[in-house]
């Protein structure tokens, strides 16, 4: 370290040419002048580095010891900015590249999204965009308070959110609104009716008057519990009917595929090409459009100018590297086809009757025909089939006037 | 010769009351590390400095590193410090090795 700070202080590297040249470390080290790197080059010659701004007693010191002393070369900072004061354009063009990069860092040049879930990024960057934070914004005009109401006030799907710009990259944090479950109206009429067509195994009648019965085949649609409830004494009354029904389902699903396929083959020759990015505007280095031929690869990668952590700047270099590929027609084997297609089948019927539901009876056939591959599966399930339906205002009134009427 | 009486005195004076020479005579005081670092104290300046050879003066004696090479890490007044790979330490008092 201290030889570091001795360096960014500057040095000199000194050569001591004498009878006794190692007098002079002597000296210096009477003198209290630190130096390091000594080092003998023969009987009468040392070498040896020293700060630059002790060069003149060592010069001094020298002529004591009867030594003459020679600079090799200094180096350090003192030097550095001498060497520039001679280079003024370069060190005009060394400001101004600094002056540049610290205005630089006072742009957004980079966003990033973070803690979305069901809404896209790129609905937030709209947002953000209308609330006039964008790539190119100057980011001391806005306040994360100000952004986070303007974009709440667009978004009500967002409950929350924060931006924070660390050099020119914006990172906004954002926490999504949680829904709120739909609310069932217990008070609101209501018919339990059949959701599939089944034969009933078990129903629950929590409350309504039961149409239905155990043991009945009913189909989809069809009224198990009617909400128009009476006791005989008193007129019919709308009510919110509630039952569990379980009932014996058939199903039959079929899933088809292509006997063969083309199957892709990467070539070997993997053509690179580059384009540089800056702010919005971008700048081929190739000839042409970028619409490939049909059968072609195209895999982009994006190096962005930045210091993580630092700044980013508006420009990165795009390389796209573009593979061909040709494709030929292979026959995939049957066995393993079928049984790919019997578990998406399985899947899909076990979506149909739901997680409480449960398969009783599964029967798959395979068929081959004009090419293609039939799967059928044959299902007897167990599953609940009771769904509300709210009944109609005019429906219920005019119910409860046809009984009125009987009555 | 009477300068000499009375180092030799201040040595005797300084071992029999148990006190340190290199501090009531001024006697060099050698610290080696291994075989890679010497530390002298109380030295009276280079003489030689080589590779493979580093004399040290120091009051009524000389003080004699040999090895390869050998560096000077950091010297001032008091203390010079020596690296490299030390092999042989020699001492010399009035002209004659001891």
């Amino acid at each position: 370290m201290i030889r570091m700070t001795d360096r960014f202080r500057g040095f000199t590297r000194i050569e001591a040419v004498g009878t006794f040249p190692t007098g002079l470390l002597n000296r210096c080290a009477q003198a209290k002048i630190v130096f390091w790197d000594a080092e003998p080059a023969d009987a009468y010659t040392l070498r040896l580095t020293i700060r630059t701004r002790d060069l003149r007693r060592v010069q001094e010191l020298g002529r004591i010891c009867r030594c003459s002393v020679k600079v090799l070369f200094a180096g350090g900072t003192p030097s550095a900015l001498a060497r520039l004061r001679r280079r003024a354009v370069m060190a005009i063009g060394l400001v101004a590249c600094l002056g540049l990069l610290m205005w630089s860092s006072l742009y957004i040049w980079d966003m990033e999204v973070i803690g979305e879930e069901t809404v896209s990024e790129a609905e937030i960057l709209a947002a953000l965009d209308k609330a006039g934070v964008r790539i190119g914004s100057f980011w001391p005009d806005f306040t994360s308070d100000s952004i986070r109401s303007l974009v709440l006030a667009e978004m009500p799907e967002l409950r929350w959110m924060t931006v924070n710009v660390r050099g020119s990259r914006a990172e906004v944090i954002v926490r999504e609104r949680i829904q709120k479950p739909e609310i069932v109206d217990e008070n609101a009429p209501t018919d339990v009716v059949a959701e599939k067509t089944g034969i009933i195994t078990e129903m629950r009648v929590l409350w309504g008057q039961p149409i239905a019965v155990q043991g009945q085949t009913v189909l989809g649609g069809e009224t198990l519990v009617s909400g128009m409830t009476t006791n005989g004494f008193a007129p019919a009354q709308a009510e919110h009917a509630m039952a569990e029904v379980w009932a014996r389902t058939w199903y039959e699903l079929t899933a088809v595929s292509p006997l063969s396929g083309e199957q892709k083959i990467e070539g070997e020759r993997e053509k690179n090409r580059w384009a540089l990015k800056i702010g919005g505007r971008r700048i081929n280095f190739y000839a042409g459009s970028g619409i490939l031929g049909a059968n072609c690869d195209k895999i982009k990668k994006e190096y962005q100018l930045a210091v993580p952590g630092l700044f980013v700047l508006p420009v990165s270099l795009l390389r796209e590297s573009l593979t061909p590929y040709d494709t030929v027609t292979v026959s995939p084997d049957t066995g393993r086809l079928q049984a790919e297609l019997e578990t998406s089948l399985r899947e899909q019927l076990i979506r149909e009757i739901g997680p409480e539901g449960e398969i009783l009876s599964p029967c798959y056939t395979a068929v081959e025909a004009d090419g293609l591959l039939y799967v059928t599966l044959r299902a007897e399930c167990r599953e609940r089939i009771d769904m509300l339906r709210p009944l109609e205002t005019g429906e219920w009134q005019t119910d409860l006037m046809t009984r009125s009427t009987n009555d | 010769m009477v300068f000499l009486r009375k180092q030799g005195l201040a040595l005797e004076t300084a071992e029999r009351f148990d006190l340190p020479p290199e501090l009531f005579a001024g006697a060099p005081r050698l610290t080696l590390s291994g075989t890679r670092r010497a530390l002298v104290e109380n030295h009276r300046g280079l003489l030689e400095y080589g590779r493979e050879r580093i004399e040290i003066g120091g009051r009524r004696m000389h003080l004699r590193l040999l090895g390869e090479g050998l560096e000077l890490r950091a010297m001032d007044a008091d203390c010079i410090v020596i690296t490299g790979t030390i092999t042989a330490v020699e001492l010399e008092q009035g002209g004659r090795n001891k």
